[in-house]
């Protein structure tokens, strides 16, 4: 009778990491899901037509699946530090032997490397065997989409970082954190290519970091940008990536400056 | 303020989906033989149902996290009062009246491109097809959230089956079979928009499926609320 109180906790134990599991498996399922709506939507969409704005159905099919695998990259270090300094603890932190900013950077590059291997790689192969992806159109776009990918995930996480720079500021970064959402969702290029908008909106995106996000390296594997504009496209993603980590410093060492005012 | 913000972000989300159907469209004249505006009365539907599940029953949403696992539940047990309700009662979404707000714009727009002409039956019925919408959203999430007695959270589960909800925003001609029979017979979601629309549009087909919604709603609602009750007993059962 004594045995039944540890059976208990051995069983809570097991409910325990059946949790962690269970929401590995929730989100492998839903963003399957998502691939096959996708995959339904587009080949209605294809329906009587071979090409969309010169876009074929297989490559479209690509773009799909691949930005829909990118947008999963997309920061959570901004929300971390909103926390931080909300809840207080961005003073312990100041303290330690690091630059906060790096250490949070750190912090998510891991978590997206581990992410990558454990959810990306098999929501490929999935997509791979049920949908069909395009193999890139040559080895310079294949070498040239991996350096992209790279940028584009760095630069999600600088700009959610910025995000959660500005929770010094404001209280509220919730609505702050929804309307990036917002604004990357359809200007980043991850719902269609940005060569199906309107001309002014191409125009428009041309100016802005979001564009980096996720059309660029897709646009690359597929050929949409064409070996000629590749590298033209990632110096402007690195001149983005340079731009937003500068940024980031100058306003995060201000707002401390503040912080340290405020704090007598 | 919280309140804007919560409808900026209902706003955000919706505005991106439709945002996304509209630059498609600018390329297609017709998804599958279903034009723009059919579409976006479809989502309308789905938008209102979802917004009635939102607004007063969105506590179902932490059933575990909030209830089992801190053993608030056993503090609702002791009352009196049916715990479900307690439950439920114990949040409204003020924002979910935003989303009603952009729903019933996007169906009243929708509905004007269309040059469909209203009657006061229509609006009863529309009325009631909301409903029932509605009330398919709540039997889906009660039913799997009520798996939470067994392993404390279920969430996981929830939000899973919840994924599917989004296949109900394009007409369901444009699925396999597989996934017309799941969304039909198994997880009723082809009830909270793509069928009930159906009663709007004529010459669609469909009309047997669009009469039945409300019986399907009242039918998953019986069930996940009897699930919730065995659930609820051996729940009780293991915690004395």
């Amino acid at each position: 009778m004594r045995l039944r109180k540890y059976i208990a906790l051995a069983v809570s134990q097991i409910k325990v990491d059946m949790a962690y599991a269970a929401w590995y498996w929730a989100s492998m399922f839903s963003v399957t899901m998502r691939l096959f709506i996708l995959y339904f939507f587009w080949q209605a969409v294809y329906e009587n037509k071979t090409d969309v704005s010169g876009i074929a159905l297989s490559t479209m099919l690509t773009y799909a699946i691949l930005a829909t695998m990118l947008d999963q990259f997309r920061g959570s270090a901004g929300r971390e530090l909103a926390h931080l300094i909300k809840h207080g603890g961005v003073a312990i932190e100041l303290l330690r032997p690091y630059h906060l900013l790096d250490k949070l950077l750190a912090q998510d590059l891991g978590a997206k490397t581990s992410t990558f291997f454990r959810a990306t790689l098999p929501l490929l192969v999935i997509a791979m065997v049920f949908i069909g992806v395009d193999p890139p159109t040559s080895m310079e776009a294949a070498s040239a989409f991996a350096v992209s990918v790279v940028l584009a995930v760095l630069l999600a996480t600088l700009i959610d970082l910025l995000v959660g720079v500005l929770s010094f500021y404001t209280v509220n970064v919730w609505g702050l954190s929804v309307l990036q959402e917002a604004v990357i969702t359809i200007m980043s290029g991850a719902l269609v290519p940005l060569t199906l908008f309107p001309d002014w909106f191409q125009t428009v995106s041309l100016y802005l970091p979001f564009a980096s996000l996720v059309y660029v390296p897709v646009a690359i594997y597929t050929g949409e940008i064409a070996a000629s504009g590749i590298w033209l496209s990632i110096l402007i993603q690195l001149g983005w990536v340079a731009a937003f980590f500068i940024f980031v410093r100058l306003l995060f060492a201000y707002a401390v400056r503040k912080v340290t005012v405020f704090g007598g | 303020m919280d309140f804007l913000i919560g409808v900026l972000s209902v706003f955000g989300q919706q505005f991106a989906a439709l945002f996304f159907l509209s630059i498609v469209f600018r390329h297609i004249e017709s998804l599958n033989g279903w034009g723009f505006y059919e579409i976006l009365f479809i989502y309308g539907i789905a938008f209102l149902g979802r917004a009635i599940h939102h607004i007063f029953f969105d506590n179902l949403w932490t059933i575990g996290w909030q209830y089992i696992r801190t053993g608030n539940l056993d503090r609702i047990l002791m009352r009196p009062v049916n715990p479900l309700f307690q439950i439920i009662a114990e949040r409204v979404q003020q924002d979910g009246f935003g989303q009603l707000l952009i729903g019933g714009s996007v169906l009243w727009l929708a509905s004007n491109e269309l040059g469909m002409v209203w009657s006061v039956m229509d609006f009863l019925v529309l009325f009631v097809m909301v409903l029932a919408s509605g009330m398919i959203y709540i039997a889906v999430n009660l039913f799997f959230a009520t798996f939470s007695f067994w392993m404390i959270d279920s969430l996981p589960v929830v939000f899973a089956v919840f994924s599917l909800s989004d296949f109900a925003r394009y007409p369901m001609t444009i699925y396999s079979k597989v996934i017309m029979f799941v969304l039909t017979y198994i997880i009723p979601f082809g009830f909270t928009a793509f069928y009930p629309a159906m009663y709007f549009f004529e010459g669609r087909g469909f009309t047997l499926f669009a009469l039945a919604t409300p019986f399907v709603a009242a039918l998953s609602l019986v069930l996940a609320y009897r699930f919730w009750l065995y659930g609820l007993r051996a729940f009780a059962s293991t915690g004395s």
